[in-house]
């Protein structure tokens, strides 16, 4: 590419981005003024007590409902996948996406709702009363059914596409099902991992600036949540470039 | 997309519906149905698997036809 076309491009994009510091820059400042304002009074101590007092009553029964809603959810999408399949005459080959396109949200949903079952599981402990003990039955529920139902999604779709390898309980799982995936399913992995690192690389520091809003209004300890935050985010752009840089070099 | 196919019209005349067709060409039956939707390109290896399979010639199965915006 030209020199020139270079600099044109920088000099087009340049304004727009300077732009949008500056908005950027206004709104924060409004935001975190406004923050620190809301922060002097004792109401925002009162709203952070009663926000926390409410989830950490609330998780444990969170942790219970959300997990019967995803699991019944999961059940339904499971059985309507088993019948598209087992009802396929060999031929319409719709229905086999229509039964593919169900087990995917069931795997969603299994894996959102691990994420889910941890972080009412953590929220529940820290209570230190007879709910947080009912937390740690539904949790290992919950965990074992959820395990269960990603084995039934794995085996149905290894039905559906014999080629594709691995057991949920293999530690090497997701390596040996990447590999059993051919030239278009590779593809597709790649263009929804670099999506989710997009997704991601938005999210962390937009977390960051929310958190340091909300510790000006409600005064919690930021050096926590900040390193949480920023370690993921690091974490993701190590590895991203690291591995861009080690395919660059294969031969 | 400007790849154009023609592999259902061959698989067709193969007799085997996409799933058996995969397994020929050692993929699955999704991306016989995304190469048949041009939803895929599919790599050189893939598109000389296929028409050895169907015992024709690749320019049978696949044609590239530039687009007009092309090259503007």
């Amino acid at each position: 590419m030209e020199n020139n076309t270079v600099k044109k491009d920088n000099r087009k994009a340049l304004p727009k981005y300077l732009l949008i510091l500056f908005v950027a820059a206004i709104f924060g400042g409004v935001l975190g003024f406004a923050a620190g304002w809301i922060g002097h009074d004792n109401l925002s101590e009162v709203i952070a007590a009663a926000v926390a007092d409410g989830l950490t009553a609330a998780a444990p029964w969170a942790l219970l409902v959300t997990s019967v809603v995803s699991l019944a959810l999961i059940l339904w999408l499971y059985r309507g996948a088993k019948a598209l399949y087992t009802g396929w005459d060999g031929e319409d080959d719709d229905v086999m996406d229509r039964a593919d396109e169900k087990l995917n949200w069931a795997l969603l949903l299994t894996a959102a709702q691990l994420v889910l079952d941890m972080f009412f599981f953590a929220v529940a402990q820290s209570a230190h009363n007879m709910t947080a003990l009912w937390s740690v039955l539904f949790f290992i529920v919950s965990i074992f059914l959820l395990v269960f139902a990603q084995q039934k999604i794995v085996d149905l779709t290894r039905k559906m596409n014999p080629e594709k390898k691995g057991s949920v309980y293999d530690t090497k799982f997701k390596k040996k099902w990447f590999e059993s995936c051919d030239e278009a399913e590779q593809k597709q992995i790649g263009q929804a991992a670099y999506k989710a690192f997009n997704v991601v690389s938005t999210a962390c520091p937009i977390l960051w600036a929310v958190l340091l809003l909300l510790s000006y209004a409600f005064n919690f300890g930021l050096l926590m949540p900040t390193f949480i935050v920023c370690f993921i985010w690091l974490l993701l752009q190590v590895s991203y470039c690291l591995e861009c840089i080690r395919l660059g070099r294969r031969k | 997309m400007p790849l154009y196919n023609r592999l259902k019209e061959y698989r067709a005349r193969l007799g085997v519906n996409q799933q058996e067709m995969g397994a020929l060409a050692g993929v699955s039956r999704q991306t016989i149905s995304q190469i048949e939707r041009g939803d895929y390109s599919p790599s050189v290896t893939l598109a000389l698997k296929i028409a050895k399979i169907c015992n024709v010639s690749v320019e049978d199965i696949f044609s590239y036809v530039e687009d007009e915006n092309d090259g503007e």
